[in-house]
């Protein structure tokens, strides 16, 4: 027999090498100072806190860039001639001064239900214009309420001489007939307002008139 | 937990196992510096990497570290050792570690037969054998299964008890 031959002698064997291979105190003390020391580091290392240079620099050279473009758009809106014409131009054509149209409101002074006028306009005999309104949500216009129409230069030539033809206009659910008031001449002058009143007691006896304001 | 409190814990496990941790390492790579630079490593890497220590036993997941740490350095030392699972090739008519001169004469023996096994087989001997570590406690730290752990030890054994013979430090009747 060996001193190896069994597996219990291999056992004491294998027990006997554990204890005798060790650290000695020395190092072990060493090592422990030196793991403690390398976490204290690394805790400071952690604490300082490393300010993000590149996301700033990143960002101040975005910004530079950002400016170097958007200006030049900015400056082009306020300090070039033509695009403010352009926008002016097509302001003025959207919102016309008050000289650049005429209104004309006439007020239903009768008992009966209007629907709808319309108002055709003649300038030396000629049709110019036919604009009707009703109340946009379909109701009758009754006494004392009033439908107004506003003309441009477009439509006529807003001074001078012209006709005026009302018709009051059904709804087309019943009928759509149209009810020819009366037809008078108005003579456009400086004035930019002027307001009618519907007369009359049946239908078949309507008259329009003028309502001075001065009287 | 505060970084004072994981301080404390690992210096309280490094008083409990820093010697055995050594051990095992030093029965694995046969050199001492280099077993004492694992030994601290193990403990840094076990302080960053606390959060990640689920409970349970400590000494198995240090062991795990430690053996992690053990197969980096041999696989950076010798990486075609480390893939051919080779054995440290020490022999008799080498020069003897200091730490070893403290072994006896059959214990030198037995230690030089253990460095010239496969290392998965020195491996499961020390934990098992030398460290006394259960199968289940070994399985963990090799993360093997049991059934592996036992496996490789019955192979192991028989392979050192070949070893020992080729050496002639045992008859051939065993």
């Amino acid at each position: 027999m060996n001193r190896f031959d069994d597996n219990n002698n291999l056992d004491v064997r294998f027990k006997s090498m554990n204890q005798k291979l060790s650290m000695t105190k020395e190092e072990q003390n060493d090592m422990l100072h030196e793991i403690n020391q390398k976490i204290r580091i690394s805790k400071s290392t952690t604490k300082k806190r490393s300010i993000p240079w590149k996301f700033y620099v990143t960002s101040a050279v975005m910004a530079v860039i950002f400016m170097i473009f958007i200006t030049p758009l900015f400056n082009d809106t306020v300090k070039n001639p033509g695009s403010g014409e352009n926008l002016n131009e097509t302001h003025s054509s959207l919102q016309n001064s008050p000289q650049d149209r005429v209104t004309i409101e006439v007020i239903n002074d009768t008992e009966i239900d209007i629907y709808g006028l319309e108002l055709e306009i003649y300038q030396s005999e000629v049709l110019k214009v036919t604009q009707g309104a009703s109340n946009a949500d379909g109701s009758t216009v009754e006494k004392g309420e009033s439908i107004a129409f506003e003309f441009l230069e477009t439509d006529f030539h807003l001074v001078g001489e012209i006709d005026v033809e009302v018709v009051i206009v059904e709804p087309i659910e019943m009928g759509g007939e149209r009810i020819p008031i009366d037809k008078f001449t108005l003579n456009l002058s400086n004035e930019r307002e002027y307001l009618f009143e519907i007369n009359g007691e049946s239908a078949s006896n309507l008259d329009v008139t003028i309502v001075d304001e001065n009287q | 937990m505060y970084r004072y409190d994981i301080q404390q814990q690992i210096n309280d496990w490094y008083h409990s196992y820093s010697n055995d941790i050594y051990k095992y390492i030093f029965l694995m790579i046969g050199d001492h510096d280099q077993s004492l630079d694992i030994v601290q490593d193990t403990f840094l890497r076990a302080y960053n990497r606390y959060n990640s220590f689920q409970g349970g036993n400590p000494k198995s997941w240090l062991f795990r570290i430690a053996r992690n740490l053990t197969i980096d350095y041999i696989r950076k030392k010798k990486p075609i050792a480390y893939f051919l699972d080779s054995p440290l090739s020490i022999t008799a008519a080498d020069e003897t570690p200091e730490q070893l001169m403290v072994l006896n004469e059959t214990e030198q023996e037995l230690y030089i037969a253990l460095s010239n096994i496969k290392r998965t087989y020195r491996d499961v001997i020390i934990l098992r054998k030398i460290k006394e570590f259960s199968i289940a406690e070994t399985a963990v730290v090799l993360n093997w299964t049991e059934n592996k752990v036992k496996v490789n030890l019955f192979r192991g054994m028989k392979a050192l008890k070949k070893e020992l013979q080729k050496e002639g430090y045992v008859h051939e009747s065993i």
